[in-house]
């Protein structure tokens, strides 16, 4: 049941996503400019119909289960996958914040730290070396123009 | 017809100290670059281009030229080590490469991939210098319905990929649809959402990053290594190295199929390194006895991808002599140097400097034997990444990958689409939705876009005429039968399974 149901939310999203793209193109004054969007969305959309069904059909057999997918969204919160894409989100919200070289030596550290890392070279001088290789290849030797905020 | 005298005052070019040392350094700086995620061969050649300014042509050519082979075969190690491809051409040789290395087989594939580079690129270069005037005859015959055909038959793939095929198909629908967004053939926005920083689409290296990268990295933080907890052998020998490139040798046809098909769709302007390595994966597919491996580490599968993205680069750089039509980015790069230097690809380059187009000629296939001794050196340190703990892998690998994805366009808003792809890739991961078909979408969702309209446009109200074209209509009924028959056989296998458990 909890699987059925992450697979419809899933479909759900999907299919919201082509109605508006579709809805959106339609503003389009040329044919050739929304033919290509109108097919794939319309293929989408019975796709997304059938295994939408077949979904809301295993949901109805299995409505007896003891799974939950509200469960198994509490287990997954608690799990080293949620936490590593928490970390992964607040870097890049921190980066135009802090700046690209403030923000990853804190984003090297702290996610050492919870990898359970305790060697002190790998906690110093590792996220060190590897801002200086990146600074080496792309500041010095690329010219890219690295996101700066408040600090570097 | 091969001009003789030509050829020996080009050989008299190329075989000079100078022109070699240069041939070697671009190919170190390109491996290096090209193993940087996020970094491609186009990226480094246009940084480095002014660098070459005081250098003589062929010295500048030719160090670009080694840069875009030695970043194209990187590309390959990082796709093979980290799940990374370093260019769209790599995105096959994850497919297998990747798996192998799961299985503590990386030795294996480095060597396989680094064979299969040089293989690839010194055959792609020998049949360009004896048919660089036939093979522009071949893409004259090319027009926009026969592009719009090959963009449509390399995703036949997605038909047959293993597993559920309806999640396949929404995937691959997904990805198109990605894939579509941007500026249209008229100039107006689509799917932007208001976004002015996607009116040139998605780019593909936040979404290779996203869906193949970061996603991956949700995997390895359950793992103590790359390679998985199970595997009880890891391969740690120079033998396993020699084994893989060994296996490139014995795969004869599988290696002379890739290389023509590498070589002649990377004629093709615009379909490149990326069309010709899927392509050639999926007749490997198509062809094997060991079907049900592919995507779980079969060494076909790799050396297919591997030779046709190799091989793509002596018919992209064809074209670009004999037209001055670049094949891709790095391409159109070169082309730039090309110019810088006094020299313009196309007609009058083979009429006036046939002289200077052998030596290109040539001191690619130079390269190609330099490529086997510097890639041994790069393979046997990149092949010590199985050891390090996940711990260490998994910062860094996210910090070059976000960053990476900055460098193309210094648009923060494609370092938000890599987190957003990584989360979608993550997501379907759980659901089993294959990531392969929404890449294959996102790639080729351009293409097919530019070469759809241009064919509306061209055929508007005679669309049957179309199959007026040979070239065309064969590809349709390939096309057609390669999307049919694997579903076919899929649902005739399905059935077949119920009816033997009806009986028992």
């Amino acid at each position: 049941m909890a699987a059925e149901m992450k697979q419809f939310l899933f479909l759900f999203f999907v299919g919201s996503f082509t109605a508006y793209y579709y809805m959106d193109v339609q503003s389009l004054s040329e044919p050739e400019e929304r033919i290509l969007v109108e097919v794939i969305a319309g293929g989408l959309m019975i796709l997304i119909v059938l295994r939408g069904s077949f979904s809301v059909f295993k949901m109805i057999r299995l409505r007896n289960d003891e799974t939950s997918f509200i469960q198994d969204f509490v287990i997954w919160i608690k799990d080293k996958q949620a936490m590593l894409l928490l970390s992964f989100v607040l870097y890049v919200i921190f980066i135009p914040i802090l700046g690209f070289f403030s923000s990853t030596i804190l984003f090297f550290i702290g996610l050492n730290y919870y990898l359970k890392s305790r060697k002190v070279w790998e906690m110093t001088l590792l996220p060190i070396i590897v801002l200086s290789i990146i600074y080496l290849i792309f500041v010095f030797f690329l010219q890219v123009n690295i996101p700066t905020g408040l600090l570097i | 017809m091969i001009d003789v005298p030509a050829l020996l005052d080009g050989l008299q070019i190329v075989l000079s100290w100078q022109v070699l040392l240069f041939i070697i350094l671009g190919l170190a700086v390109g491996v290096i670059l090209g193993a940087v995620p996020g970094v491609s061969g186009a990226l480094g050649i246009a940084l480095t281009l002014p660098l070459t300014y005081t250098m003589q042509p062929l010295d500048a050519i030719m160090f670009l030229s080694g840069m875009f082979t030695g970043s194209v075969y990187a590309g390959g190690i990082t796709a093979v080590m980290l799940n990374i491809p370093g260019s769209p051409g790599a995105v096959a040789t994850t497919l297998d490469g990747y798996p192998m290395t799961k299985q503590g087989r990386q030795n294996e594939a480095l060597g396989a991939g680094l064979m299969s580079s040089v293989i690839g690129c010194l055959v792609s270069y020998v049949v360009v210098f004896f048919l660089i005037q036939s093979m522009g005859n071949f893409v004259l015959l090319f027009q926009a319905p026969e592009m719009l055909m090959l963009a449509i038959f390399a995703l036949s793939i997605i038909s047959m990929i293993k597993g559920n095929l309806s999640k396949a198909l929404i995937a691959g629908f997904l990805g198109l649809l990605l894939g579509s967004i941007g500026a249209t053939a008229y100039g107006r926005e689509r799917g932007t959402f208001g976004q002015i920083e996607l009116y040139e689409g998605i780019q593909i290296v936040p979404a290779l990053m996203g869906l193949l990268a970061i996603s991956e990295l949700f995997y390895l933080v359950q793992q103590k290594f790359i390679v998985g907890d199970k595997t009880t052998h890891i391969q740690r020998s120079f033998k396993d190295f020699v084994r893989g490139c060994m296996l490139v040798i014995k795969q004869k046809v599988n290696t002379i199929r890739s290389i023509i098909i590498g070589i002649f769709i990377g004629v093709l302007p615009a379909a490149g390194a990326t069309v010709a390595s899927l392509v050639s994966y999926s007749q490997a597919q198509t062809f094997s006895k060991n079907k049900d491996n592919f995507g779980k580490g079969e060494d076909s599968g790799l050396i297919a991808a591997e030779t046709a993205n190799s091989s793509s680069e002596g018919g992209g750089m064809a074209t670009m002599l004999t037209f001055g039509i670049p094949g891709g980015s790095a391409t159109a790069v070169l082309m730039a140097a090309f110019m810088i230097h006094g020299l313009t690809p196309g007609p009058y380059l083979i009429r006036d400097h046939m002289d200077l187009t052998y030596a290109v000629i040539i001191g690619n296939i130079i390269q190609a034997f330099f490529l086997l001794f510097i890639g041994f050196i790069f393979v046997w340190y990149f092949s010590k990444l199985v050891l390090a703990p996940a711990r260490l892998i998994i910062p860094i690998v996210a910090i070059f990958s976000l960053l990476g994805a900055f460098s193309v366009r210094g648009i923060y808003l494609d370092v938000v689409l890599t987190l957003g792809f990584a989360v979608l890739a993550l997501v379907m991961r759980k659901l089993d939705y294959p990531l392969i078909a929404v890449l294959l979408g996102l790639i080729l969702g351009a293409t097919i876009d530019g070469e759809m309209t241009r064919t509306l446009l061209i055929y508007e109200g005679q669309y049957l005429s179309l199959f007026e074209r040979p070239i065309f209509t064969t590809m349709f009924v390939i096309t057609m039968l390669l999307f049919i028959l694997p579903i076919a056989q899929k649902v005739w296998a399905r059935r077949k399974e119920k009816l033997t458990e009806g009986e028992l």
